[in-house]
């Protein structure tokens, strides 16, 4: 049949019964990929801007890979990104990595969130998650999702689901419908939390642990399958809420000077820099760095002055940031140069996230 | 949300313009420079934990 031929007047109610219709062609057409459907950034767990690996923290903080908040909530956890086999067929292809959480002490409430900007643009909708994942469970013998709704900065809306891992990787999803956005008060950091954690009423101190990765969260009531990103997009939105600026392997294969952005002595006992961002960040960013002596530098007029503490400026956006130093300099005012980061592991980290 | 251990919060005068332009403050045990934006997290929770009274930033040196 011609596909000019098909309308929806010319095909009468009952005309196409379910037996009918060839198995999967339906799940084919499904299955067509659109791009922009996953709400979830990293969701492959691909980019790793802080770091690939964590241990013995108790932080309630951002780790490894990016966009995923790890939340100690009194446990001890190992966090890293881990490559998957190449040519596993456990779970398609695509994926290169996974995010492996690993509470050495567990405690309820503790595990990893993914914070998604902007609840307005899925609000009143019904969503689905899905991902995949393995390992072993909290000592209550099972894992907790819950749908954090925050519209003024505290989760109004709490939703619960539970789940339990294997030792074979296995695809989970769940379906929920958000609330109605009729009447909400917006704040400034408003979001859909998602969680991955030990269940509230299980207080258990068991060790236990999470490989998780192909993370999707999209409008509707099917899980699709996983939309795939390059490494570059995804790096382009993860930046968005972090931009990690480290020390680089140079051509040569070593490391040496990283040269960060041009610089210039604005008076006589402070050095300015300002920076460019890769992308718009969410918001004016917190700037935390390393913790080396001499860690910095600013190279001018045949010398380098090297230093280890650093500020932001009153003229950071979040499009640039200004950064200055004063102390261990020596320049003369006017002096211009470089700014640059000296040591292998030193960094600065541009942190806007939710 | 889980709350930051935030120490050894002051105001820094910007050197540019001689205002207070930022908070210096260790948060979770890392040196952090953060500027007066609400809608930055550390921002925001700083200011949460100065309303509680859990939290006093020290005046600009």
């Amino acid at each position: 049949m011609s596909r000019s031929k098909i309308t929806s007047a010319s095909i009468e109610d009952s005309t196409i019964a379910a037996a009918d219709i060839a198995s999967g062609a339906v799940e084919s057409a499904i299955a067509t990929p659109l791009s922009h459907r996953n709400l979830i950034i990293n969701g492959a767990m691909q980019v790793a801007q802080r770091g690939t690996s964590v241990t013995g923290s108790t932080a309630n903080t951002y780790q490894t890979c990016d966009r995923w908040y790890h939340i100690a909530s009194g446990a001890t956890y190992n966090s890293s990104q881990e490559s998957l086999t190449i040519g596993q067929t456990d779970i398609p292809r695509q994926f290169q990595y996974f995010l492996r959480f690993d509470e050495t002490t567990g405690n309820n409430n503790s595990g990893i969130e993914q914070r998604v900007e902007n609840i307005l643009s899925i609000a009143g909708e019904t969503v689905t998650l899905s991902f995949y994942a393995k390992g072993t469970n909290p000592g209550g013998g099972s894992m907790q999702i819950e749908f954090d709704e925050y519209w003024d900065g505290s989760a109004q809306t709490q939703n619960t689901e539970s789940f339990t891992l294997t030792s074979s990787w296995q695809r989970f999803t769940f379906t929920r419908t958000l609330t109605d956005p009729t009447g909400k008060t917006i704040g400034s950091n408003s979001f859909l939390g998602i969680k991955f954690r030990q269940p509230t009423v299980d207080t258990n101190t068991n060790a236990w642990t999470l490989d998780i990765t192909g993370v999707q969260l999209e409008v509707g009531s099917v899980a699709t399958p996983f939309e795939h990103r390059s490494y570059g997009e995804e790096l382009a939105r993860c930046q968005r809420y972090f931009y990690g600026i480290n020390q680089y392997t140079n051509s040569r294969g070593g490391t040496g000077w990283a040269f960060i952005a041009t610089a210039v002595a604005y008076d006589t006992s402070h050095m300015t820099a300002s920076l460019n961002l890769p992308v718009t960040l969410r918001t004016t960013p917190t700037i935390s760095y390393s913790n080396l002596s001499g860690q910095f530098g600013f190279g001018r007029s045949g010398a380098v002055d090297y230093f280890d503490t650093l500020s932001g400026g009153n003229s950071d956006n979040n499009q640039n940031v200004n950064i200055y130093a004063s102390n261990g300099l020596s320049h003369s005012i006017g002096d211009a140069g470089y700014f640059g980061i000296y040591f292998g592991s030193a960094y600065i980290h541009l942190d806007a996230e939710l | 949300m889980n709350e930051m251990t935030i120490t050894n919060a002051r105001y820094v005068n910007s050197p540019l313009l001689n205002e207070v332009d930022s908070i210096k403050a260790t948060i979770d045990g890392e040196q952090m420079s953060i500027p007066l934006c609400e809608g930055n997290r550390h921002y925001d929770e700083i200011m949460r934990q100065v309303d509680a009274g859990t939290l006093t930033i020290a005046e600009a040196e």
